[in-house]
């Protein structure tokens, strides 16, 4: 069978904290792949999506259900209507634009950049090139006409609200990729061949504070070493040698050793010894231990 | 002005809104889930190969736990994930695999007695206890120390997806579909809902809950060629951003799968090359086991998509009016094999 490799799966998403809630506004959360929970980083294993959504939607599906039964809604219906008559107004300006430009073929170009100059292999001036050409297409999106001017059943005017939000997705990523100079999982930088532990080992965060702007706000979360159960190492496949070591690594697999040699000494348990390393919370029954033929719930 | 009142707004009905949305309306709240499409049509049914849960029932599974699960996840996530996050997942998934059973999920199981397999192209011959006969059974995967993605054949994500579907309706949740979320209701850093639209009417309607979750899958369809539903198009994840307040992480992850068909982008599973099938070049030459020669054909998918690519740019692709290719061989698996575990891609 003909095959070659093709966009597949996001890691990126909505960024939450362990619960699946929204780092910055209380009251959202988020699960599946449309959530960056994080437990697939740069690259997901196969058969850990579907083991995500089921998992998540049963682990953040509580924490959200508690979330619902300790708060009320107490807000002003004068907030909500504004909220729909932003939208509303926003259909309308877009039905009423002067003949303009084609979405259907921006949304078309957006899609061959990403291909091109965003795909498997990536580096510094084809990034710039697609941040700067997608920056464009945003600013060209907001003058798309729409032929027909019926509010339903109307597939033009879907694109034309929809591609400007796919551009500003498409603008994260391409950003993202173009401010990490380093390659880690999925994401190859031919300019930048290694993963670099030392400057890299941090989550991006993209927020868009201005609704007129055409680049969001980049920050970055550290990931800290420290409180890792297992400390950067190699993979086991791919080239080797190919790591930045950042000097928390040695140290901390040093910790991680001697204290699972002292627990093993004193007889602890798998599950002891993993408590110790890196203790994590689970709601009902969840952290449970399970059962296996032969072992029992060893 | 419409507005629709609930406790809990779950907005995608794929897999994991509707799971979520049980926990809600089976805890006594009131939950709605909306949905850009009938949610049995959810992109997750998609899913073929499986699901990974350190189950460890069949023969070459044996030893398995949520230790190995929790080390195969961060070595994949090239230690870009959140241990505690994974930690949390791994004890879960085996939970999850014997309630989907409950609620209907047929996974496949182990038989006892001796099979014929295919391991590194050549046949093998694996002998399952009595013990472990009628337990769930796992296959290969890629980047996994053990089999451990338990499946229904190649409908791994339709049977999920159908199973979870009929449990929110049993529990009448209240699934609404056709409806696109277009932004979020948000004041002084909490989220009330959301503005709505139905895309059959075109009407905007706001939805405000006490909490709501976002399930609406990913973006993959910013790219030109994509496994991803043509609904796959991030409009969560824009309405999220668009608030201004809340933020998107690692949005430059994005995962290339080594074997959509050429040109349709439609997927052959990862349990093709899982169950014995390997990747051939113009010569019919097996290309893998030179890159990686360990885990050959199942290196992790970043890692074979990118040795894949790097070896038509050598020239050793297959020249087609839709670009090089490269060959998915799984002939060697026999057809009676291909007809009842990889029915999708024949």
């Amino acid at each position: 069978m003909p095959v070659r490799p093709a966009q597949h799966y996001s890691m990126g998403g909505i960024r939450t904290n362990k619960t699946g809630e929204s780092q910055k506004l209380k009251g959202l959360f988020s699960c599946g792949e449309a959530a960056c929970w994080d437990m697939h980083g740069f690259n997901r294993l196969g058969g850990n999506s579907v083991s995500e959504a089921v998992v998540s939607g049963m682990i953040v599906g509580r924490y959200f259900t508690d979330y619902c039964l300790s708060h009320d809604t107490n807000i002003d219906t004068s907030i909500i209507h504004d909220a729909i008559t932003k939208q509303a107004d926003y259909i309308d300006e877009i039905l009423n634009r002067p003949e303009g430009e084609d979405i259907f073929e921006i949304k078309k170009r957006m899609q061959e950049i990403m291909d091109e100059k965003v795909g498997i292999f990536r580096n510094g001036d084809d990034l710039q090139s697609a941040v700067d050409e997608l920056q464009e297409l945003l600013t060209r999106s907001k003058k798309a006409s729409v032929k027909s001017k019926i509010k339903s059943g109307n597939p033009e005017l879907e694109e034309a609200y929809r591609v400007p939000k796919m551009l500003k997705l498409a603008i994260c990523v391409a950003h993202g990729a173009n401010q990490r100079t380093e390659s880690r999982g999925a994401h190859y930088r031919e300019d930048y061949l290694k993963r670099d532990d030392a400057n890299w080992l941090k989550r991006t965060l993209t927020a868009w504070p201005d609704e007129n702007a055409t680049l969001p706000e980049v920050s970055y979360e550290e990931i800290d070493i420290m409180t890792m159960e297992l400390p950067p190492a190699f993979r086991g496949y791919g080239a080797k040698g190919m790591t930045i070591e950042h000097e928390d690594s040695a140290k901390r697999q040093k910790e991680v050793d001697e204290i699972k040699k002292r627990l093993e000494k004193e007889g602890k348990d798998r599950f002891e010894i993993q408590d110790a390393l890196m203790p994590y919370d689970l709601p009902l029954n969840y952290k449970d231990k399970n059962e296996r033929i032969g072992v029992g719930h060893e | 002005m419409k507005i629709v009142y609930s406790d809990a707004l779950v907005i995608g009905g794929g897999l994991a809104g509707l799971r979520a949305g049980v926990v809600a309306q089976s805890s006594g709240l009131n939950c709605i889930v909306l949905s850009l499409v009938p949610v049995k049509r959810s992109h997750s049914a998609a899913a073929q190969g499986g699901m990974q849960a350190s189950v460890g029932n069949a023969k070459m599974s044996q030893g398995d736990n949520e230790d190995l699960h929790f080390m195969d996840t961060v070595k994949g996530s090239d230690w870009g994930c959140d241990q505690e996050v994974a930690r949390m997942f791994v004890n879960t998934a085996p939970k999850a695999i014997r309630e989907l059973a409950n609620w209907g999920v047929p996974w496949t199981r182990v038989r006892k007695g001796s099979h014929e397999i295919v391991l590194d192209t050549k046949k093998s011959t694996i002998t399952e206890s009595d013990e472990a006969h009628g337990l769930i059974t796992s296959r290969d995967f890629g980047g996994t120390k053990k089999w451990r993605t338990c499946y229904t054949a190649d409908a791994t994500g339709h049977t999920m997806l159908f199973a979870c579907a009929n449990e929110a309706i049993k529990h009448d949740v209240d699934v609404r579909d056709r409806k696109e979320v277009l932004s979020l209701i948000h004041k002084d850093e909490r989220c009330y809902g959301a503005v709505v639209r139905d895309l059959i009417t075109g009407e905007l309607e706001a939805y405000v809950a006490k909490g709501t979750c976002i399930s609406t899958g990913g973006y993959g369809r910013l790219y030109k060629t994509t496994t991803n539903a043509v609904i796959c198009e991030g409009t969560g994840q824009a309405a999220v951003l668009e608030t201004g307040v809340a933020t998107l992480g690692n949005m430059e992850a994005v995962q290339f799968h080594p074997t959509p068909i050429v040109p349709s982008g439609i997927l052959l599973t990862e349990g093709c090359r899982g169950d014995g099938g390997v990747l051939r070049d113009i010569d019919g030459y097996r290309f893998m086991p030179d890159y990686e020669p360990e885990k050959k054909d199942l290196a992790s998918r970043d890692v074979v998509s990118r040795r894949m690519m790097e070896h038509i740019r050598k020239g050793k692709g297959v020249p087609s009016p839709f670009g090089d290719h490269l060959w998915l061989d799984i002939s060697i698996l026999g057809i009676e094999h291909v007809s009842k575990n990889l029915r999708d891609v024949q």
